[in-house]
């Protein structure tokens, strides 16, 4: 090996060491954002703010969820079982066959009180949108997931469902739209649904 | 090579070496800079690269809305939600073009090919002229006028006179709110809502998101009644969630989402109030026009600030908690309208819809 090589050599792992080191000082800049909060800003009056501290915990507080008040642990895990299949079911669309996304709903009738089956009114324009014309064309579903959202007030139960669609032989199609819905069920004494939003 | 050439070798080697030691790091963090996500801006200029109305279909986009009466965003956005500006989309109910017209509806209002985007335009805004008319004697605002229409366009114009209003249908509902924030998030011009900001101009001053990080776990708005239906029917505020809810497993801090005033703080068991809030806080924004932001369920014991403190935006005001009406930690973040009391009188009645403000200063929440 010359001399001169040995140059380029020396020459360009200095420059590889310059670029990794360089990367591994940007990499926070790719990083998803903090999900703590920054520093306090300055208060525009002298009055002193202090960062909230957790406090010594009273009876109630806690940082998982609770059973709602004025309800067996029973009677709250059955309607919240309830309320997960319906928004399952709810979230199950097959775009080949579904002329709207509240076909769906009627499919989770059963779940519901007979006044609240009844009242499933369908809307007169057919569903459409970009993934709903894409996974007709796939012959693809849509594959839910659903969970419990305990973050909100009650007396309901609520369930965020995100889901995304899948060809028959189990590709999953790119999502340009939200495929997230929060759901809000309320129930009868008999634990039927008996309202429901989104 | 001799010496003096040797000489020059070695000290061309040695620039090249200290050029590459210092362009390299300079290149390096350039691509860097370009691989950060850009700062999210909450909505895209109308027209913009990232999003507004596809040059080719501007012209005839504006004449459908002058047509129709209602804002160039909203037609645009109906399109977008319709067929993502694909003239040729068909849908498995036999939906057509770029607007997706069933054959019947074409016969009534189309003139041509349902797959020419021009007349597809033309039509949609033809269209929603009519769906305006029917309903529109309903409407007591812009924002009504327009969200009837909507609703209209998803349920048909019956279900809508016969409701009167938006009907109770979940999907139709949901299309009325989808299209509002298509509109401002990707149609608008400055951000503003369809139908205009139902508070007006918000100040030059900053804004930040209320609880960072936080997840949107309710939005405002309709919600299944949470008592009997009859009791709903005589007290209508039951079937609406007041603000909007974020949610971080506990870890949440709710923040100054502007400079404000802080009027007033509640421990839960103070008054009945609290019982539902928990502890909770109300202030006012520093700068006109003077919006009332409250922030309910902060953790027992965390409000970091008191009536009479004057915060920065951003400045943390108390944790997230199960204070009040909460079934597990979460922030309920409301704004209320200005000149509304700053007392700890129930003012929920004068709540408006957080989601269009924050997205109207640049915050996705």
């Amino acid at each position: 090996m010359t001399r001169r090589t040995c140059t380029l050599l020396i020459v360009l792992a200095l420059a590889c060491l310059t670029a990794v080191i360089t990367l591994a000082v940007l990499q926070p800049w790719n990083k998803p954002t903090s999900s703590v909060p920054a520093d306090p800003l300055p208060t525009l009056s002298p009055t002193a703010v202090q960062s909230p501290q957790p406090s010594t915990p009273r009876s109630t507080e806690t940082t998982g969820p609770v059973t709602r008040p004025g309800m067996s642990l029973d009677q709250d895990q059955e309607h919240q079982q309830t309320a997960l299949e319906a928004a399952r079911i709810m979230t199950t669309w097959n775009p080949s066959e579904d002329m709207t996304r509240t076909d769906a709903e009627l499919r989770a009738r059963h779940l519901m009180s007979q006044e609240r089956a009844a009242a499933i009114t369908a809307p007169q324009r057919p569903a459409s949108g970009a993934d709903w014309l894409a996974a007709a064309q796939a012959g693809a579903t849509s594959s839910p997931t659903v969970e419990i959202n305990h973050a909100t007030e009650g007396p309901g139960v609520s369930v965020i469902a995100t889901w995304e669609w899948t060809t028959p032989d189990g590709q999953a199609l790119p999502a340009t739209e939200e495929s997230r819905r929060i759901y809000f069920f309320h129930f009868n004494e008999e634990g039927q649904i008996d309202d429901y939003t989104y | 090579m001799d010496k003096q050439g040797g000489a020059g070798t070695w000290i061309g080697l040695g620039l090249i070496g200290v050029l590459l030691l210092v362009l390299v790091p300079v290149l390096l963090f350039t691509a860097s800079q370009e691989e950060r996500p850009a700062v999210f801006t909450g909505c895209l200029p109308a027209g913009g690269d990232e999003g507004g109305i596809p040059a080719q279909y501007r012209p005839a986009v504006e004449d459908a809305a002058r047509e129709a009466g209602l804002p160039v965003a909203l037609i645009a956005a109906q399109i977008k939600a319709e067929s993502d500006w694909n003239p040729q989309a068909v849908s498995p109910a036999g939906a057509q073009g770029l607007a997706q017209f069933m054959p019947e509806t074409w016969a009534a209002y189309g003139i041509g090919d349902p797959f020419d985007p021009q007349a597809s335009i033309a039509a949609q805004g033809r269209y929603m002229k009519e769906l305006l008319e029917a309903v529109s004697s309903l409407a007591t605002t812009e924002k009504e006028r327009i969200d009837f229409a909507l609703a209209a366009y998803n349920a048909g114009p019956t279900a809508v006179l016969n409701t009167p209003g938006i009907p109770p249908i979940p999907e139709t509902q949901e299309y009325v709110q989808r299209i509002n924030r298509l509109a401002q998030l990707d149609y608008s011009v400055d951000c503003v809502p369809l139908g205009g900001s139902e508070i007006g101009d918000l100040g030059t001053g900053e804004w930040t998101h209320p609880m960072p990080g936080g997840i949107l776990t309710s939005r405002f708005g309709p919600r299944a009644c949470p008592v009997s239906l009859s009791l709903c029917m005589i007290y209508p505020d039951l079937l609406n969630h007041r603000g909007i809810d974020f949610g971080m497993g506990g870890a949440g801090i709710a923040v100054a989402p502007a400079d404000m005033r802080i009027t007033f703080t509640q421990r839960e068991h103070e008054s009945s109030l609290g019982a539902a809030y928990g502890d909770w806080i109300r202030g006012v924004q520093v700068e006109s026009p003077h919006v009332i932001f409250e922030f309910h369920h902060c953790a027992a014991g965390t409000i970091a600030v008191h009536p009479g403190d004057t915060v920065a935006v951003g400045t943390p005001l108390c944790r997230e908690g199960v204070t009040g009406n909460s079934s597990a930690p979460h922030i309920h973040f409301q704004i209320n309208k200005p000149g509304t009391a700053l007392d700890g009188s129930y003012q929920a009645n004068h709540a408006v819809d957080p989601y269009p403000l924050l997205l109207q200063k640049g915050i996705t929440p």
